[in-house]
């Protein structure tokens, strides 16, 4: 049957149709749809889990238990799983594993663009390189079958494009399941110093039978045509690449390590000019040079950002010259307004960026919705670097003495890497404070379920993590909770927080409005007579707050009903008590 | 070479724009086409800029459109259609909906007043409609995107059963009422536009 998938439905239906039993996996975009869709096939076990360490292991001990196992995480996510990675390399598997990192070049919602094909030739395991939703979900499949047969874990890599991109599908019925069952085998599954050593050699040794499997499978193929040109390419690079050069002769490379080095050479000696055409990283270049062959490669495409068929026709013609940068192409867009997101009218965490704003503390951020508050006109974010960096970081310039130094992160973050981080503080003996947004969902990544949330991914009901109770246990005794609607109730309690000499802890708690909507009221009502035009409520950022010159009170400040939920922040802040706040339900 | 056509649609997040895009994509499939679509979620639901991509024909290859190769685009805003105007092809179409949505902290000052003649002056041709207001007649406002979905289904060599059997697929009882009538009355605003 033919349908239009998404990359991440596709793998997500070539799993349920090679037999995975087992899936788990942390949100993160561009890889989140794979789990949401896992979920609806009731005969894989799915699971949010509260990080991707914890993700990985599930899936290796699926495969440990004889059936086939998945995981899925974006780019980020596998530097945090790769403790078990490089491990569960030497272990080999059970039942075939399929590690799935979707990489976000272009940064379309991450916080770097690495390139994860790097793991591959680092932790010597198999990756694959789809270049549409018909082979993503042809590839998962394949990467099950290598698995069992090199007994390896087998990582599957998409790209932004590959995972949100939707193109046509051929589907069919699911093969049968492995029946489970653990064959207990101590120098296979125990990595203790002695049985590791072997377990190297194996390592070793598959490898070698890896690449004579590049050689062979039709994961590879070359697309013999006009030899003037020959490109090496894989991945989205592929289309793009058949799209300017219709007529070139294409190395299609779908297992993109190890690498078939006599295809290649092949290929490289039937050509008369050879590129390598890749995003990122020169990863397939560097390996090809080392084979002795000289090819253009990142002389003549861009390292930086996401490649698009502009780019690799500029890169193809102009060969070893000039080079195209994402940069280049920005500068060209028409000069307008930017539409950047922001955070939702009426969100829970406006309310205590303004406070912390205000009080001009030092913000360390994390990774969330939240991170939005680094945006004009809040800016009441200094520092973002990855999960849960944030309180490891407060307490790192508290050692180094920064004063006045806070830590800000969301229920799922904390959750995923923050609790240790707590535990750090009170240890070593902090004085700082930590406030957890909980907003009772993983919102930026399309409100996943998590820990906290008192729901699983299927929708049945599970414990909820009591934030405040895990902080008393571990050693924190200054705990506020707070509904971050009240604006003198989250000062009042960032200001205790602050003073108090231990480790503090402050919960501003309230769903998220997309979970929510019945926390939506009527629109708030402006007094344009009543207004002296501050434009304080402007210091928000909130969208329904709009500055229409001509309109609205004098200062042309108008509330915009539509997107207005009457949260009530501007009300709390208006000088002149322009704002009146109504109690009613909105009804949309 | 077979000729690949190009759509793009463009937006604030919120507007319905991935569906639109979504159903027409599965449109052209039961049509026969080849079809690649490719977009940026993520930050979609916060207000941001959205476009998404929509490509057909014998065979696809990039899902994303060479820029300036976009056969039709269709804006569902003011500012975001004007910033959309340098992908279209010469001689391309702009259907844009006539209403606007000024950015988080713009203001309405700094808001291109001329956008619609701006992008008048680019397309070789220029379909204007207020689809909210056109979608509130239907019933309600958030069927915006399936008025600007039958003025499209007016400009492609699709038949119209196939559309509506979309339209049915995807919703029920009183919205499907409502979108199929949004969808009709974009089919009138377009027969009416060429007649006049």
């Amino acid at each position: 049957m033919k349908k239009l998938l998404s990359g991440n439905e596709a793998i997500a239906r070539g799993a349920w149709e090679g037999g995975a039993r087992v899936a788990s996996a942390y949100p993160g975009t561009p890889s989140t749809e794979i789990m949401e869709k896992i979920a609806t096939y009731p005969e894989i076990y799915s699971e949010w889990a509260p990080n991707e360490k914890v993700a990985m292991e599930v899936a290796l001990g699926g495969s440990f238990g004889g059936v086939r196992a998945l995981v899925s995480m974006k780019h980020v996510g596998l530097n945090v799983a790769a403790d078990p990675l490089f491990t569960a390399a030497y272990t080999g598997v059970n039942g075939g594993l399929v590690i799935i990192t979707a990489d976000d070049p272009g940064m379309h919602s991450s916080q770097n663009e690495q390139d994860n094909r790097h793991y591959a030739r680092a932790a010597k395991v198999p990756m694959l390189d789809p270049s549409d939703s018909a082979e993503a979900r042809e590839f998962t499949m394949a990467a099950l079958d290598a698995s069992e047969n090199f007994d390896t874990p087998v990582l599957l890599r998409t790209t932004t494009r590959i995972s949100h991109g939707k193109s046509v599908v051929k589907t069919a019925e699911p093969l049968p399941l492995r029946q489970p069952g653990f064959q207990p085998n101590k120098a296979k599954y125990v990595m203790i110093p002695a049985y590791g050593k072997r377990r190297h050699l194996a390592v070793e040794e598959r490898l070698k039978r890896l690449a004579e499997f590049a050689e062979a499978t039709a994961l590879n193929r070359t697309e013999w045509a006009d030899t003037s040109i020959g490109i090496i390419t894989s991945g989205i690079a592929y289309q793009y690449v058949k799209e300017v050069a219709p007529h070139a002769s294409v190395l299609k490379l779908g297992l993109i390590w190890p690498l078939p080095a006599a295809m290649i050479k092949e290929f490289a000696a039937g050509v008369d000019r050879l590129y390598v055409v890749e995003e990122l990283d020169p990863f397939l270049e560097e390996q090809i040079k080392a084979l002795g062959i000289s090819l253009t490669g990142k002389e003549a495409f861009p390292v930086t950002g996401e490649l698009n068929p502009e780019l690799v026709r500029k890169g193809l013609r102009l060969g070893e010259t000039e080079t195209g940068s994402a940069e280049a192409e920005m500068v060209k867009a028409i000069d307008l307004p930017m539409r950047a997101p922001a955070m939702c009218s009426g969100c829970p965490h406006r309310g205590l960026f303004y406070t912390l704003k205000k009080l001009k503390l030092v913000v360390a951020g994390d990774i969330g919705c939240y991170t939005l508050a680094v945006g004009k006109p809040l800016e009441a974010i200094d520092t973002c670097v990855c999960m849960g960096a944030s309180i490891g970081g407060a307490m790192g310039m508290e050692r180094a003495g920064v004063e006045g130094v806070i830590s800000v992160l969301g229920d799922s973050t904390f959750i995923h890497s923050g609790i240790t981080g707590l535990i750090n503080m009170v240890y070593n003996g902090s004085h700082g404070t930590v406030v957890v947004l909980d907003n009772r969902i993983t919102a930026m990544t399309g409100r996943q379920q998590n820990a906290a949330s008192g729901k699983r991914i299927s929708g049945d009901e599970a414990p909820a993590l009591d934030i405040p109770q895990l902080c008393r246990a571990l050693g924190v005794n200054d705990i506020h909770v707070v509904d971050p609607y009240d604006l003198q109730a989250v000062e009042k309690a960032v200001r205790a927080a602050v003073d108090h000499p231990g480790v503090s802890v402050v919960i501003t708690r309230r769903p998220c409005l997309l979970i929510d909507k019945k926390a939506r009221r009527q629109p708030v009502r402006l007094d344009n007579e009543a207004c002296r035009g501050c434009g304080l409520c402007l210091k928000l950022g909130c969208p329904a707050i709009e500055k229409v010159p001509g309109e609205g009170c004098k200062t042309g400040i108008r509330i915009n009903e539509t997107l207005c939920i009457g949260c009530g922040l501007c009300n709390q802040i208006c000088p002149s008590r322009a704002i009146t706040v109504e109690r009613e339900e909105k009804r949309l | 070479m077979s000729k690949v056509s190009n759509i793009t649609f463009a937006g604030v997040g919120g507007q319905g724009i991935l569906l639109a895009s979504d159903m027409t994509a599965n449109v052209l499939i039961s049509a026969g086409y080849d079809v690649k679509q490719s977009e940026i979620h993520g930050m979609s639901q916060r207000g941001g800029s959205v476009v998404s991509d929509l490509r057909f024909g014998r065979k696809v290859y990039s899902p994303l459109i060479p820029k300036g190769e976009t056969d039709i685009l269709i804006a569902f805003e003011r500012l975001e259609g004007l910033r959309s105007i340098p992908l279209l092809r010469p001689g391309g179409i702009a259907v844009v909906s006539d209403e606007i949505i000024l950015p988080v902290g713009c203001s309405a000052t700094d808001y291109p007043a001329d956008a619609l003649e701006r992008i008048a002056a680019e397309a070789g041709e220029a379909i204007i409609v207020n689809a909210t207001e056109t979608a509130v007649r239907a019933g309600n406002a958030r069927a915006a995107n399936m008025v600007l979905m039958g003025i499209l289904s007016c400009l492609l060599q699709v038949k119209e059963n196939i559309w509506l059997s979309a339209i049915r697929e995807r919703f029920n009882g009183k919205i499907f009422e409502i979108n199929e009538k949004a969808f009709n009355l974009g089919r009138e605003h377009q027969v009416m536009a060429v007649t006049r």
